[in-house]
């Protein structure tokens, strides 16, 4: 630090500001910040629907219904023929995606550690009951009795 | 030319300003992020719990079609119903009836206070966030706790 004279007398100036202590302060927020942005966040192209309850999703296993396409924690278990969507499926196709779904929602709910896991369903809004009812009844086959449908939570609606 | 000028050889001091002001940016980017999009869940069985088994018990089941809501219920041993037309065709969450619903269901808990089941049956091609909004309502309305164990009826679609 550089000091200087002034009217014979030695003047020390003002200490820096230390910033390095903000910085690692900041640095702690974001961290912080950037891990409850990864438990919250969900994919761009799913519109959860709203409600009011506060329970923090919690689960053993995930189910994600979006307009197109079926992951079961993160790996996609069906999907749909891109040109005709849901209602294009034929029924060949139905039951054995559902098939494939079940078994693989089987898997899942043996290896749980508990003995009711519980399977969190993140549906998009815009997903009509007739694609959900099967898959709902399918996680039910495979033993899931405790759903979990996951919402955005808002104060009122 | 200046002659004799000595050459500094203090390393450079490093400028943290412009780190912070990113860093600051970036946090309030994230806090408005994580605000927005908060999570939570509605519990639900995928099937029907046993209700109505006997008469004293309650049988709550809220169908929701595409008219709206049909509120079935035993009181007493006695069988009701009451129909809540949407004002409008029902095409969206906002065109369904949920105040008048949200009323029901309190003065339904208001005369079965110990009763806590329920059954949401969708009985047409309605889309889900109607049903989560439908269920949301039938969970809780305000700070009242209305039927918290919730079933989702499959199978009894049309």
């Amino acid at each position: 630090m550089r000091s200087w004279r002034k009217g014979g007398r030695r003047v020390e100036p003002q200490s820096d500001l230390m910033l390095a202590a903000m910085v690692d302060m900041m640095v702690n927020v974001l961290l912080f910040l950037l891990t409850l942005y990864g438990a919250a966040g969900v994919e761009g192209d799913l519109q959860l629907p709203e409600g009011t309850s506060k329970t923090d999703p919690a689960s053993e296993v995930e189910l994600t219904i979006y307009q197109d396409s079926v992951d079961v924690d993160g790996s996609p278990v069906l999907g749909v023929q891109s040109s005709g969507g849901w209602a294009s499926l034929s029924e060949d196709g139905l039951t054995r995606g559902l098939d494939a779904l079940e078994a693989t929602l089987r898997e899942r709910h043996d290896r749980a550690s508990t003995e009711t896991p519980r399977l969190a369903v993140q549906i998009d809004r815009r997903v009509p009951w007739s694609v959900v009812e099967p898959l709902i009844r399918t996680a039910g086959d495979a033993g899931f009795v405790d759903l979990r449908f996951v919402v955005t939570s808002v104060a009122e609606h | 030319m200046r002659r004799g000028t000595r050459i500094s050889t203090a390393p450079p001091e490093l400028n943290l300003v412009p780190l912070l002001d990113m860093v600051s940016l970036l946090v309030q980017v994230l806090l408005l992020h994580v605000h927005f999009g908060s999570l939570a869940d509605i519990p639900a069985t995928p099937v029907g719990p046993p209700v109505g088994e006997t008469s004293a018990a309650l049988a709550l089941a809220v169908d929701v079609g595409d008219r709206g809501y049909v509120v079935r219920w035993n009181d007493g041993g006695e069988g009701r119903s009451e129909v809540l037309p949407c004002t409008s065709p029902c095409t969206d969450t906002e065109d369904y009836p949920t105040k008048d619903l949200a009323s029901l269901l309190g003065s339904i808990k208001d005369g079965h206070p110990a009763e806590s089941q329920a059954v949401v049956r969708p009985i047409s091609d309605v889309r889900f966030d109607v049903i989560a909004r439908t269920m949301d309502l039938m969970r809780a309305t305000g700070a009242q706790q209305l039927f918290p164990d919730i079933a989702i009826g499959t199978g009894s679609q049309k």
